[in-house]
């Protein structure tokens, strides 16, 4: 066992942490969740991206440790604002988490006032019928013939992509209109016509849902509620050089 | 009425999971252990490892 203090979030100071081993370091009205961990678990996980050729299993030990990760961090955002902290920060000890949140106080405090009362929902959109694979027989086609069809499969092909990129742009700006603060992920060939995650205010939560339902011409996939994990874009220090 | 399906993070959703606990929220430097065995390494293997996942 080799032990060391796993940090998750930083939060406001409350007197009740839902899972055993948590406890919070506390510093004028903020806190940070800790827990003391047996690092073995991290410094043997499979590193090597090769080796992840299939989809993750829920076996997995980086599964493991991540699903950990995020259900301490829902269980302080199920009755608290949170600032997440990236899996696998490992703090040398309770002087350093104080350290972090003193150091940062007004940085944090600031983050937690801004996402108080907000989720974070993730939406992604693609075309509801992207399409049939070209299964049409060219036999006995002129060359001609088979010139014009493919012209025109090409053109009917290249009017869908557009239609759908509209129609994902559309959802894009009304989503946004509900949301204190969009994310949107890089788009890649292969990726969705629209993969973003928005902050949204609880209030605002029912009209946001609603307009998910709105476009027909897209098949749109909502995950979440989500602790608000794609906005944070803070770089945060002890204050002391690490130790390589 | 479009498809809408709504994903319970705790059911669904593994590739969501792991990209937003490895590869958001706030990252802490100063005296973070990075002696460790690899776990600063193993840190950005895990980035390049989401992508390979989700090129998979």
């Amino acid at each position: 066992m080799r032990p060391g203090l796993c940090a998750y979030v930083i939060t406001r100071e409350h007197m009740l942490v839902a899972l055993p081993g948590m406890r919070l370091v506390t510093h004028r009205g903020l806190a940070i969740v800790v827990a003391e961990v047996d690092l073995t678990p991290f410094a043997e996980l499979e590193a090597n991206p090769t080796h992840w050729t299939e989809e993750p299993s829920e076996d997995d030990p980086l599964v493991k440790l991540a699903r950990r990760h995020d259900l301490v961090v829902r269980s302080v955002f199920e009755h608290h604002p949170v600032l997440p902290l990236r899996f696998g920060t490992i703090l040398r000890d309770e002087p350093a988490a104080l350290r972090l949140l003193t150091n940062h106080h007004h940085e944090a405090g600031a983050w937690l006032d801004r996402v108080a009362g907000h989720r974070e929902w993730g939406v992604r959109a693609r075309l509801a019928h992207p399409g049939e694979p070209d299964t049409m027989s060219t036999e006995g086609m002129s060359g001609a013939e088979y010139l014009t069809m493919r012209r025109d499969r090409l053109a009917a092909a290249a009017r869908v992509r557009r239609d759908g990129s509209t129609a994902a742009a559309a959802l894009d700006e009304a989503l946004t209109r509900y949301a204190t603060e969009t994310v949107h992920r890089p788009r890649k060939p292969s990726t969705p016509l629209l993969d973003a995650a928005y902050l949204v205010p609880a209030d605002a939560e029912a009209a946001f849902h609603a307009e998910t339902e709105r476009h027909d011409e897209l098949a749109v996939e909502v995950t979440g509620p989500w602790p608000p994990y794609s906005f944070v874009r803070l770089k945060l220090s002890s204050g002391e050089v690490a130790h390589v | 009425m479009s498809e809408v399906c709504l994903v319970s993070p705790s059911a669904a959703g593994l590739v969501d999971v792991l990209d937003r606990v490895i590869d958001r929220g706030a990252v802490v430097n100063g005296d973070v252990i990075i002696t460790l065995a690899g776990i600063d390494l193993i840190r950005l293997d895990l980035r390049l490892l989401l992508v390979a996942i989700e090129n998979a």
